[in-house]
């Protein structure tokens, strides 16, 4: 048989589960040993890419004879350990780290200056070099927090610029000008490193580094920099607090450039400022968006092309400055800064047509899948229920009380509540928000959940106060929301969102992800099957691992409402959440909102849509010009003669 | 006495030439969204051009500031078509992506200039007047930052009066204010862009010529200038078009003043400072549109 | 008679299909009100057919030309205007800058067409050299309008313009629309409240969750139709009746809550 027909005489026989098949009780356990399978080998192909990168590494530095090669290599891994830290920052959390460079620099002359002034130890002298550059990195990093992007991106050049006078300023230290002679050698339990002994050395810690920083790229670390670099209001709501990731983040690069640095100080035994100009600078950046700034290998392609290449096949010394600039200019032409993503996704697509055995999972933009029964709706909602037994204790369960909010834009009153109207959304309960355009009912869900500042009134969950909080505390409180416009990260597959949802429930520190110890990898394993359950039950299935971007409005819609839902809050707030969506998925959502909240989960739904309003609600708020107007069941507003001028206009 | 007055007309006239490029970045800016990185090495050109055609070919003042400010300015509309018309699609981003494409051009620019033109500095003599003008006590200032501060200011007045009263003036101030509605009323939003990209090639060319006599035509100071303008931009450059000339006199005054006061070595680690505590204590201004994005 | 068209387009934002198979057209001199409610996407509608919107799929046309790949700002020079919301206004420039700058694909008539403007609108002559920023709501309306007419389009679409406005000023906006359409403008109205069209236009097209539920005729749509693609008489199939699980609201408080102006 050749391997297409194997492939195919699999798919038929259905041991691989098609879209749009329900699991039933037998064949679910097989679905869950081929996932499985799946699952190992995906394993085994994220991993080979650092594996293949250690092999080729050893066997380079073990064999090579050439001196200026090993030379320019080790100076490439360095650099690659630099790149890889700028690229993680900035391909995943949109980071312009100009500064990387001063940071290596920062780290090479305090180690060496430990060495040679102070005759410390070299792997001593290498951790006081990585924690000079952790603290000028978290310097630069409350510039960063304080102001733009573009602003903090400034700041790091300009220190690079720096470089030279700063070393002039501490001549005696530094060398100055004319450098500083690096005697020392180091040496690795008696043996003397040489330049094939750093080689191996800057090989190791560069294959180190890349695992740890692939174990946060996986980690909800990871889902949380992409959100901040694409929708930073969905990382609020989700009770991160920005800062805190980009702390975090800064912390990581930095740490890398330092180690890079620490390791570079000690290759040539000579140390000068000019190794470090603003050439160097532009061409990191350029091997970071050459080799693919999302992507985890990217940057260490990047170095290899475009330091070493030019450094030991052409030379282009004095060609330099025109080489590393047009090459900047053709990359970011190209590939809009998405090399490694375009081969990337090419690649990926192989990996998936040979993982699922020619069963090409194929979504069809026009038409989604059908919608589940009501079955498998309520699968959904047990699942999502079985999340929240261990939780309920954490969440409040106290109703969401709103009294008399006030608020203005540049004068203009949004929102004139008078301060006896009071709002409540109970547990349990879906309260329906109602109103044209223009009547406050998108401003009232923010100032709920704290993305607006209040000009009055209070807002409180249960016993706890709620207003003026910043909108992670008012997460973390036990509320959280969809968004009218979903902005989802476009690489990530609504798989590992979902799965970095649920990872994040069990709040697991960064070290635990770092190190991915066992803890961690449980987490993940049981997220990821859960996600995978979640995603079979929903219109999901067929795009579960697919990136964002290809999602139809649809499953975006859907995917949105079922992150607002995992967190494990007891009141939810859904924006629009039927804009964009079919008549048989709007169904299908009223279903699922109905089933949470027979289990005891509060909604509070802004909608348009009257006839899934009607069809979901128990209690129905209408607001005009900023104030509430009228309140009640359905039946009650429906017959209600002001509630159908409003809607309509036409005066009965 | 006469030392301080001194270096403050070297500041000043320094500063003239950051606030000249400060002017530039604050227009491209209103009108793209975006900033030239490669504007310093635009200054350098102007400067190496004015070598090449006033004392190589020895032509005429007049003649050499026509040529070279066509061909700078076509230089920096080059920019703008090279590194920000490509990425069209991509401007409305929280990304930045066009800041590594004006650094790659930056880059290409100072290598080729150092290819065309060597790495050494050529002496540019005064263009009008005699070398030195003296004030009396002893202030003596070299001709070259008189001209300096006086182009400067007749530069602005003339981008105002332009921005006020000409159409394209009036486009962008127009795209500034509403992308939208310039495309809605049929006219190509990045053709504006486009011109504001020339226009600053324009100011960065005759900043270039004017300073030549003072720094040399020198092809690797690109990023010293764009460094110092990006400072004054900061310091001082959203407010309007003179605050970018302040923010480019307090510059060219804080690097003169602590060359002579504290060293040499002391000069940019000071202006380093001061822009730090500027965007620490006053973060606000032009960008504070993208800074809102902070949650 | 030229026509501007959508047909059986598509279209929406990122990842989003909020139109599904919408046709829509008007041709020079005539009023065509689309009426529906919010969120039924009345303004996609109106973004689509100028060019503001990519087309998923289906087709957009401008008199005899296919408009489906033109670039935004091909539009206005074909004669097509629109205004809504942000309003297409330079808050810091003047009134006379702003017409100047709407009508600047027609520049060599600028003097005629901004006195024919400053007729139209006398308050905007009052105020010509006052920033944009200055003027009121109502007279932003105007603004807008008058730039959008200062290139003598063939089409205008309009997105709910009388929003914010006072009744004399919507009845001397409906008032300026009549000449407009008798001197051979196409005019698109978008409007939430269908009392304030009704009267006027020749045609009614009602959207309802992204599809066209009713074209035709004015004298042809009743207002049943029109009411019941507003409130919806569609209920779902086994739909389960809600209950209310854990409601722990009790009946003072619901009374409190009703009816608070």
């Amino acid at each position: 048989m050749t391997r297409t027909s194997l492939r195919n005489a699999i798919g038929r026989s259905g041991a691989l589960r098609k879209p749009g098949q329900r699991s039933v009780a037998g064949v679910s356990h097989l679905d869950g040993a081929s996932s499985w399978v799946r699952q190992i080998r995906r394993q085994q192909v994220r991993s080979s890419g650092i594996a293949m990168l250690a092999v080729v590494l050893v066997i380079f530095g073990l064999l090579d004879q050439q001196q200026e090669y090993l030379l320019t290599g080790v100076t490439a891994l360095t650099l690659a350990i630099a790149a890889s830290g700028l690229g993680f920052a900035l391909g995943l959390g949109g980071e312009f780290i100009l500064g990387q460079l001063a940071l290596f620099a920062v780290s090479s002359y305090v180690t060496a200056w430990l060495t040679v002034g102070h005759n410390w130890n070299f792997w001593v002298a290498c951790v006081g070099g990585i924690v000079a550059a952790v603290l000028v990195g978290l310097v630069l990093s409350l510039v960063g927090l304080r102001t733009s992007s573009f602003y903090f991106a400034l700041v790091g050049f300009f220190l690079v610029y720096l470089i030279p006078e700063i070393t002039q300023i501490f001549s005696a230290q530094t060398g100055g000008t004319a450098g500083l002679a690096v005697p020392d050698i180091p040496s690795f339990f008696g043996t003397q490193l040489d330049t094939r002994g750093m080689f191996l050395l800057a090989a190791a810690v560069l294959v180190v580094a890349l695992i740890f920083l692939d174990n946060l790229r996986r980690s909800p670390l990871g889902s949380h920099l992409r959100h901040m670099r694409d929708a930073p209001a969905c990382l609020a709501v989700a009770g991160v607090r920005a800062s805190t990731v980009r702390i975090v983040t800064y912390l990581v690069s930095s740490a890398l450039a330092g180690a890079g640095g620490a390791i570079y100080s000690h290759i040539t035994g000579y140390l000068l400022p000019t190794d470090f100009d603003l050439t160097t600078t532009v061409m990191l950046f350029a091997a970071v968006i050459v080799g693919g700034s999302t992507t985890l290998l990217g940057p260490t392609i990047g170095v290899l092309i475009l330091y070493m290449l030019p450094n030991t096949v052409f030379n282009i010394q004095s060609y330099a400055d025109l080489v590393y600039g047009a090459t900047v200019l053709a990359s970011v032409l190209l590939f809009r800064g998405r090399a490694g993503t375009v081969i990337g996704n090419r690649y990926r697509r192989i990996k998936d047509s040979m993982l699922r055995g020619g069963n090409r999972a194929g979504v069809s933009p026009d038409r989604p899948r059908a919608p589940g029964t009501s079955g498998s709706v309520d699968e959904l909602v047990d699942i999502l229920w079985g999340l929240r037994e261990g939780r309920q204790q954490q969440a409040q369960a106290g109703p969401l009380l709103v009294r008399g909010i006030r608020k203005s834009f540049a004068g203009v009153a949004a929102l004139d509540m008078s301060p006896e109207t009071v709002m409540r959304t109970n547990p349990g309960e879906v309260h329906l928000l109602l109103g044209p355009n223009g009547s406050g009912k998108s401003t009232l869900l923010n100032a709920i959940c704290g993305l607006v500042r209040v000009d009055g009134g209070t807002v409180r969950l249960g016993d706890t106060e709620l207003t003026g909080l910043p909108a992670f505390r008012v997460a973390r409180a036990g509320i959280s929301r969809s968004f009218q416009s979903p902005s989802l990260p476009a690489e990530v597959t609504p798989r590992d969102l979902i799965s970095s949802a649920l990872c994040q429930l069990r709040s697991l520190s960064y070290l635990h992800w770092a190190t991915l110890d066992r803890k961690a990898r449980r987490a993940l394993r049981e997220s990821r099957r859960t996600a995978h359950r979640i995603c079979a039950v929903t219109n999901l299935s067929a795009a579960e691992n697919r990136p964002c971007v290809e999602l139809t409005s649809g499953q975006r819609r859907i995917l949105d409402v079922l992150l607002a839902v995992i967190s494990g809050s007891r009141i939810v707030l859904l924006d629009e959440p039927a804009a964009g969506l079919s008549e048989a998925e709007r169904e299908q959502l009223g279903r699922m909102v109905r089933g949470l909240a027979r289990r005891g989960i509060g909604f509070l739904v802004v909608e348009h849509d009257l006839n899934l309003a009607f069809n979901i609600a128990d209690c129905l708020t209408v607001m005009a010009g900023g104030r509430i107007v009228i309140h009640g069941t359905p039946d009650e507003v429906r017959s209600s003669a002001s509630a159908r001028e409003i809607f309509t206009g036409v005066k009965v | 006495m006469s030392e301080f007055l001194n270096s403050l007309a070297t500041g000043f006239g320094l500063g003239s030439v950051y606030g000249l490029v400060a002017l530039s970045f604050s227009f491209i800016y209103r009108a793209t969204g975006t900033f030239n990185f490669a504007q310093g090495q635009l200054v350098t050109i102007g400067s190496l051009l004015a070598y090449t055609l006033s004392v190589k070919a020895g032509l005429p003042v007049l003649v050499t500031l026509i040529i070279l400010a066509a061909t700078v300015a076509v230089l920096g509309g080059l920019t703008e078509r090279v590194a920000i018309w490509p990425l069209a699609g991509r401007l409305d981003d929280n990304n930045m992506t066009w800041l590594i494409s004006t650094l790659g051009v930056a880059v290409l620019l100072t290598g080729a200039a150092e290819r065309i033109w060597g790495t050494v500095p050529q002496g540019v003599p005064n263009y009008v007047g005699p070398a030195v003008l003296h004030f009396g006590s002893g202030v003596d200032v070299p001709t070259p930052l008189v001209v300096a501060i006086v182009v400067a200011i007749a530069m602005a007045v003339a981008i105002e009066l332009f921005q006020r009263y000409s159409l394209w003036g009036k486009l962008m101030r127009a795209v500034a204010d509403n992308r939208r509605g310039v495309e809605l009323a049929g006219i190509n939003v990045v053709t504006v862009g486009l011109a504001s990209f020339t226009l600053g090639g324009l100011l960065s060319g005759i900043a270039g010529m004017v300073i030549a006599p003072v720094t040399y035509a020198d092809s690797t100071l690109g990023f010293d200038f764009v460094i110092y303008a990006f400072a004054a931009f900061a310091i001082g450059g959203f407010v309007s078009h003179w605050g970018a000339l302040l923010g480019g006199w307090i510059v060219g005054c804080t690097e003169s003043l602590g060359g002579v006061y504290l060293g040499l070595e002391y000069q940019d680690v000071v202006l380093f400072g001061l822009l730090i505590v500027v965007l620490v204590l006053r973060p606000e201004g032009l960008i504070a549109a993208r800074a809102a994005r902070r949650v | 008679m030229s026509r501007l068209a959508l047909a059986d387009a598509f279209a929406g934002y990122v990842g989003t299909d909020v139109l599904r198979a919408v046709s829509v057209a008007v041709s020079e001199s005539e009023w065509v009100g689309l009426l529906g409610p919010n969120g039924a996407g009345k303004s996609t509608v109106l973004k689509a057919i100028t060019g503001q919107l990519r087309l998923r799929a289906g087709s957009r046309t401008v008199g005899e030309e296919d408009a489906r790949r033109w670039r935004p700002h091909r539009f206005a020079r074909a004669g097509v205007r629109w205004v809504g919301e942000p309003r297409p206004i330079f808050p810091t420039l003047s009134v006379a800058e702003n017409l100047a700058i709407g009508g600047i694909t027609r520049r060599a008539d600028h003097d005629a067409l901004a006195r024919h403007v400053y007729d139209l609108m006398p308050v905007l002559y009052d105020k010509r050299t006052v920033a944009a920023s200055q003027l009121s709501g109502g007279q932003q309306q105007m603004l807008a309008i008058g730039q959008a007419l200062m290139s003598e389009p063939r089409f205008l679409c309009l997105d709910e313009p009388s929003l914010g406005l006072a009744p004399a000023a919507v009845a001397a906006m409906t008032d300026l629309i009549h000449e407009l359409v008798a001197s051979g403008v196409g005019v698109l109205w978008a409007e939430q409240y269908p009392e304030v069209v009704l009267g006027h236009c020749s045609s009614v097209v009602v959207l309802s969750a992204g599809t066209v539920v009713r074209a035709a005729p004015v004298a042809d749509v009743t207002r049943s139709d029109i009411e019941s693609a507003y409130l919806g008489e569609r209920s779902y199939e086994d739909a389960p009746p809600p209950e209310t699980h854990g409601n722990e609201r009790d009946e003072a408080d619901s009374a409190r809550e009703r009816t608070r102006p």
